[in-house]
């Protein structure tokens, strides 16, 4: 390498040795113990991690000491209570699990540990396994919604899973006692605690699903515990435990710890309440409650026995009053009412045809006078003979009258025939005048000539004309035989041959 | 629904269906008048014996300890506070 011959400035080689320090950490979990924790104004943290051989320097940025709000950043799980503040975490001697990537410091030359996350070391052990198992039980189909029963209602034969002393047995029963209807509640008593709990725990669940096959076994298993430390509650999160719960052929109803505790048991169960007591009230009605629901039946069966009663009396009514409908007393008086009514009709109806009877003679009488009078007959035969008499005179005159008209229209006849003789004599006379005036020999009497070809054509121009042509030359009193010697035509072009004219 | 008032069940739950069937049957409202009558005198039988076994009715707490069961009453002295009860809460 180059390198090797060149001196190097010490910037040179610590930028050199941090490049190859961060490319090969770039994120380590380093577990130890927290010694000379310093906080500047500036809010990072600078402390030690060390064991019984080494040391590792370690600076905490502020940015990065919010530790991302309440989940995992490397699990995703969400945490149900805050993680601790920082100031909490690094105590002088505590074991922390920190991670982070491996850095260069070159103005002081030393390494340090950039740390990211930090975490403390003591509790980290059965918390990660818990994690771990939950991850896998989870994997495994155990906490699935869909393999979860439902409770039996209201049971009478519960197996109660716990230990016989404590106080999770005796919130259960104080609860109990004022819920349910008489139950007969059988403890099959276990350690919660140490060594031996889980395997009592899972002996227990197994002998309580074989008595579930008797006639007075139990129909649901009810497993409870107080609250305690994550330690204290470890026997409900062992997997044997969790297996137990989950091969149950009983719905399992779990009850471990506060509200806050959740154990690998809880999540399996079928139905998981927050604390004993709460294991009690979930698992049975309170008699308040059932007492409610009788009265709520009860009111139900009177209101539908009364509104029973009072449709049938109510038909009851409408029948009797059917009946004394048709009672014979009362169709007698029926027939009776209709009878009287029939005859009044039958009398105002035979009245009124009476009364119509005698209108309609008045009403022909009063026509039929007016038809037949005797006076009325007298005048009219005196106008008669008057109109005769008229007619008599009347045509005399008008014999008369005609034969005036007549000899008029004989003397207007004669005049026009007159007339129209001599107005046709002199209109003959004009047209034979100007009949004279048009006969085309006329103007040979003025001298003109017609000349022709031997063919008898007239001739109109000298063109028409040949020399040594014979032409006929016609005059008023006769005509001549010709022959052209010369022919001249006008300078104009449009003059007439010359013929002899 | 036949008219069975020797049949009224003897468990409470076995009552409380019984009496909801005789509401349902005479909110209805089809049957003879008679058998509605024993009915409703048998719904109210029921839930007279329903009131009286939740007013007495009283929890029965056994354990069952080396395969055989045994009456247990648990009293305040018990409620962990004897000295060998280092492992319960």
């Amino acid at each position: 390498m180059s390198e090797d011959m060149t001196i190097q400035s010490v910037r040179q080689l610590t930028e050199q040795l941090r490049r190859m320090v961060e490319r090969h950490f770039p994120f380590v979990w380093v577990r130890g113990e927290v010694g000379n924790v310093s906080r500047p104004a500036s809010g990072h943290f600078y402390f030690t991690l060390k064991d019984a051989e080494a040391q590792l320097q370690c600076v905490w940025f502020r940015q990065q000491q919010r530790q991302r709000g309440g989940f995992d950043p490397l699990t995703g799980e969400v945490f149900e209570t805050p993680p601790p503040a920082p100031e909490e975490l690094l105590r002088q001697g505590t074991e922390l699990i920190c991670a982070g990537h491996v850095g260069i410091y070159a103005p002081r030359g030393q390494y340090q540990l950039v740390v990211e996350l930090v975490q403390p070391a003591g509790q980290g052990g059965l918390a990660q396994a818990f994690e771990e198992r939950k991850r896998r039980l989870a994997a495994l189909g155990y906490f699935a919604q869909e393999r979860k029963r439902r409770l039996p209602w209201d049971p009478v034969r519960v197996a109660l899973i716990t230990s016989p002393h404590g106080a999770a047995i005796h919130d259960f029963w104080r609860l109990a006692a004022q819920r349910g209807q008489a139950a007969h509640v059988r403890l099959y008593p276990v350690a919660v605690q140490g060594d031996g709990a889980a395997p009592s725990i899972v002996r227990a669940l197994e002998t309580a699903n074989a008595h579930a096959l008797r006639p007075d076994g139990p129909q649901v298993i009810v497993l409870i515990r107080g609250g305690g430390s994550l330690e204290d509650l470890w026997a409900f999160n062992e997997q044997e435990v969790a297996e137990a719960v989950y091969r149950s052929r009983l719905p399992v109803l779990a009850g471990i710890g506060h509200e806050v505790d959740v154990t690998l048991a809880d999540l399996t169960a079928d139905v998981r309440a927050a604390t004993p007591s709460h294991a009690a009230q979930l698992l049975w009605p309170s008699r308040q409650e059932l007492l409610q629901l009788l009265d709520d039946q009860e009111a139900a069966l009177w209101r539908g026995m009364r509104r029973r009663l009072e449709r049938q009396a109510l038909q009851l009514d409408n029948l009797t009053r059917l009946l004394r409908a048709h009672a014979p007393q009362r169709r007698l008086e029926r027939l009776e009412s209709t009878r009287r009514r029939l005859a009044l009709a039958l009398q105002r109806a035979a009245r009124e045809m009476l009364g119509g009877r005698q209108r309609q003679a008045e009403h022909l009488s009063r026509m039929l006078r007016s038809f037949w009078n005797p006076a009325r007959l007298a005048t009219e035969a005196r106008e008669a003979v008057a109109l005769e008499e008229r007619l008599r005179a009347a045509l005399p005159r008008l014999l008369s009258r005609r034969q005036q008209e007549l000899l008029w229209w004989e003397q207007r006849l004669q005049a026009a025939g007159r007339q129209s003789v001599s107005r046709a004599e002199a209109q003959q006379e004009r047209l034979a005048l100007r009949l004279a005036a048009c006969d085309p020999l006329g103007p040979l009497e003025r001298g003109y000539a017609l000349v022709s070809d031997s063919r008898g054509a007239l001739l109109r121009s000298v063109r028409q004309a040949r020399g040594g042509q014979e032409l006929h030359i016609r005059l008023q009193d006769g005509a001549l035989g010709v022959t052209v010697a010369q022919i001249r035509p006008r300078a104009d072009t449009t003059a007439t041959a010359e013929k002899g004219e | 629904m036949k008219n069975s008032r020797n049949k009224i069940p003897a468990d409470f739950e076995g009552r409380m269906e019984r009496l909801q069937e005789i509401v349902t049957a005479l909110e209805e409202g089809r049957l003879p008048l008679e058998e509605g009558m024993a009915l409703y005198k048998e719904g109210v039988e029921c839930s007279r014996l329903c009131r009286e076994q939740l007013e007495k009715a009283r929890h029965q707490l056994t354990i069952w300890q080396n395969g055989e069961e045994k009456d247990l009453t648990l009293t305040d002295a018990v409620s962990g506070r004897q000295p060998d009860e280092e492992e319960h809460i």
